[in-house]
């Protein structure tokens, strides 16, 4: 599933509780495999959206997804609910949207005379909020609070959100015109970024054959949601050293203030990533190495997961627009640049 | 070359002319005597008389300098020269064409002859310049001196006398035939070497400054010598290093950070792999990609993974561990086998 092997165990001196963790660890394999395995029985390619997605999960972190339409990815989030037996409920977000239809509202009963609540489809474990950037912005900021409250509020009464609970936004990059971009502010509030690409030839021929040819395949849950919030726990006691946050502090300070580390992008850069990116950075190396049997948190695990945490977080001027430098070449000038430890 | 001609103290003419100029002597002016002291005795009608004698004397006499220019000074035989004569004074004088001297060996032209005026008034000072211009042909090869020149004046005895001004004939090769003066031309050699030397110069600059911007402001370089290996000069690096106490965490754990350091500048110098960027896998497959991964980069990832341990996961090795360390080298980069490992085998 990932590319990183388990690093071989030291002649001597191991920590009992990192190899107790790093067992633990890797008995929940099996169960991140049939998750990803199961997803696989109806999505052609998409490897890496679907072990991003996964990650967001076991972070308890929200993704962005954003590419063109047609390359499944209301279907990924779908089959991923069911895999793991959550509930799924997408919200298509149009401009005539209004916050009630995203958290709920309350109704009048005339034969009661009373006033009952009707919770919205941000009541799931997975939301699908589709084309987040069609819908005005007392939507979006609708659904951001209930994203970062993990909670609504309707009337007086406070429902919190189930668990797990996560949201997957998607954006259309190429139908821009009438749509309210995410303004950089709510951008943040995502942990990662994902940009979904085409398939490849031969997976696409693959998409062909199984589409055209009627073939129709059921999905059936192979873990509990309660499985989830059990790697949720063991995730966040997952240990990270000193120097990886170290690495990961320099990383993100290079963005800010790239000449303390001999870079040459400060015009490039109007503002830097926020402590949000070392927030999330740390959280998605944790999860990064639970996936990988590791008790604890490796400078590969850091390097796998950056550009999908950095990319929207780095807000470039317009002379890197000119240039056509994006922000993954910006990380990735970074990366060549500051130590690993 | 610029002549400047000082006339008298105080008064200063500039020759701003870019041919080859020739100094000339200067007309000394009549200068007016300064009246002796009066004695108490002689009357104020007197000294007026003088006085006024005097003054009527000097004011019929103006400020007149002149000078002679030859171009060019160093003639092929059977071109042509040309002397000018500038005449300069503060008053509107009137001299009269002069003679043109014409010795043996040179020849005046009939139709060279030209006189021009010009009056120039500079803060409020105003002169006047008249020139007189000859052209001659120089017909033998020599050298010959012109001159000197006498300048007479309409209603005046007075009469200024310019120096004579010399020229070079050379080669007595005939005149070309449609006029063109021919030139030895030289390639400029001297200003292409400094040219050169000028811009290798700017480059060694340029390139320092770049360099010096590029070097990093710590090094990680590993210092070996054509005596000393990367192998030796890595183990000797490593030996020198003060063993720490086991209890103490931020000791054992600095003491792998350097050991690793040491390891990865050793990777840099001999197999020319980046190192201070890449993670410890990423390193492993480069040499995987080069196909490079020879038994002695194994036994160096071995050890570079123990020190990763050491780093990331909280191991904790003991005292025999890190003191065998430096024999770990020694057997995966100098192929000594230490005598605990040959025990165990």
């Amino acid at each position: 599933m990932t590319d990183i092997p388990v690093m071989p165990s030291p002649t001597s001196g191991i920590s009992k509780d990192i190899e107790a963790l790093g067992r633990e660890c890797e008995s929940y394999q099996p169960t991140v495999q049939s998750i990803f395995d199961e997803v696989k029985r109806i999505l052609v390619g998409q490897d890496d959206m679907i072990l991003k997605l996964i990650i967001g999960l076991l972070c308890r972190g929200h993704i962005l997804l954003e590419g063109v339409p047609g390359l499944a990815k209301t279907l990924t989030v779908k089959s991923l609910a069911t895999a793991i037996g959550a509930d799924f409920s997408r919200i298509q977000f149009t401009p005539d949207l209004l916050p009630a239809d995203i958290v709920g509202t309350r109704i009048y009963n005339p034969q009661t005379a009373e006033f009952s609540i009707r919770l919205g489809p941000v009541f799931a474990n997975l939301v699908l909020a589709d084309e987040i950037n069609r819908a005005p912005a007392k939507v979006q900021s609708a659904l951001l609070e209930a994203m970062q409250e993990k909670q609504v509020t309707i009337g007086d009464e406070t429902f919190k959100l189930p668990d797990p609970f996560l949201v997957m936004a998607t954006q259309n990059p190429i139908e821009t015109e009438g749509t309210y971009p995410l303004p950089e502010a709510q951008l943040d509030r995502f942990m990662m970024k994902v940009k979904v690409t085409y398939p490849y030839r031969n997976e696409e021929n693959l998409i062909i054959d199984r589409i055209t040819s009627g073939q129709k395949i059921e999905l059936k849950p192979v873990v509990e949601p309660a499985k989830i919030v059990e790697m949720q726990n063991v995730v966040d006691r997952i240990y990270v050293d000193a120097n990886i946050k170290k690495y990961v502090l320099d990383i993100v300070i290079a963005t800010r203030k790239p000449k303390e580390f001999r870079l040459d992008i400060d015009y490039l850069i109007e503002y830097g990533a926020s402590p949000r990116a070392s927030i999330y950075l740390v959280m998605t190396a944790k999860a990064f190495a639970f996936m990988n049997g590791r008790g604890f948190v490796t400078p590969d695990d850091v390097k796998a997961v950056i550009t999908d945490v950095m990319r929207h977080r780095i807000l470039l001027t317009y002379e890197a627009e000119a240039e056509e430098v994006t922000s993954e070449d910006i990380i990735q000038k970074i990366l060549s640049t500051v130590y690993v430890p | 070359m610029i002549a400047s001609f000082m006339i008298d103290p105080g008064y200063r003419v500039l020759n701003n002319r870019t041919n080859s100029i020739f100094e000339s002597h200067t007309i000394q002016q009549r200068s007016v005597e300064n009246m002796i002291k009066m004695s108490s005795r002689i009357s104020i009608g007197i000294f007026l008389s003088i006085l006024l004698i005097l003054l009527l004397q000097s004011s019929a006499y103006a400020e007149i300098t002149g000078v002679a220019e030859v171009n060019p000074r160093l003639i092929r035989a059977g071109s042509t020269f040309q002397i000018i004569l500038t005449i300069t004074s503060d008053e509107n004088v009137s001299p009269l064409i002069p003679a043109f001297p014409t010795p043996d060996g040179v020849t005046l032209s009939n139709g060279g002859r030209s006189q021009g005026v010009q009056m120039t008034s500079i803060n409020g000072v105003t002169s006047y310049n008249r020139t007189f211009s000859a052209t001659y042909t120089a017909d033998e090869e020599g050298e010959y001196e012109i001159g000197p020149f006498r300048i007479s004046f309409e209603d005046s005895d007075e009469v200024v006398q310019i120096d004579p001004v010399s020229i070079e004939v050379y080669d007595d090769a005939p005149r070309p035939a449609s006029g063109i003066i021919e030139s030895e031309f030289r390639f400029p050699w001297k200003i292409l070497i400094v040219i050169l030397l000028v811009a290798f110069l700017a480059a060694l600059i340029v390139a320092w400054f770049r360099l010096r911007k590029k070097k990093p402001k710590t090094e990680h370089v590993l210092e070996t010598s054509i005596f000393k290996s990367p192998e030796q000069a890595a183990y000797e690096e490593i030996a020198g290093l003060t063993l720490p106490d086991e209890n103490d965490e931020e000791a054992v754990k600095a003491y792998y950070d350097k050991v690793d350091d040491v390891l990865r500048k050793y990777l840099f110098k001999r197999y020319t792999v980046s190192t201070r960027d890449t993670t410890t896998f990423e390193i492993q497959m480069e040499f995987v990609r080069r196909q490079r991964l020879d038994n002695r980069a194994k036994g160096v990832f071995g050890l570079m993974n123990d020190c990763d341990w050491v780093k990331f996961a909280k191991s904790r090795p003991t005292a025999t561990d890190i003191g065998r360390v430096k024999d770990r080298v020694a057997d995966v980069l100098l192929g000594i086998t230490p005598s605990w490992q040959q025990t165990k085998q």
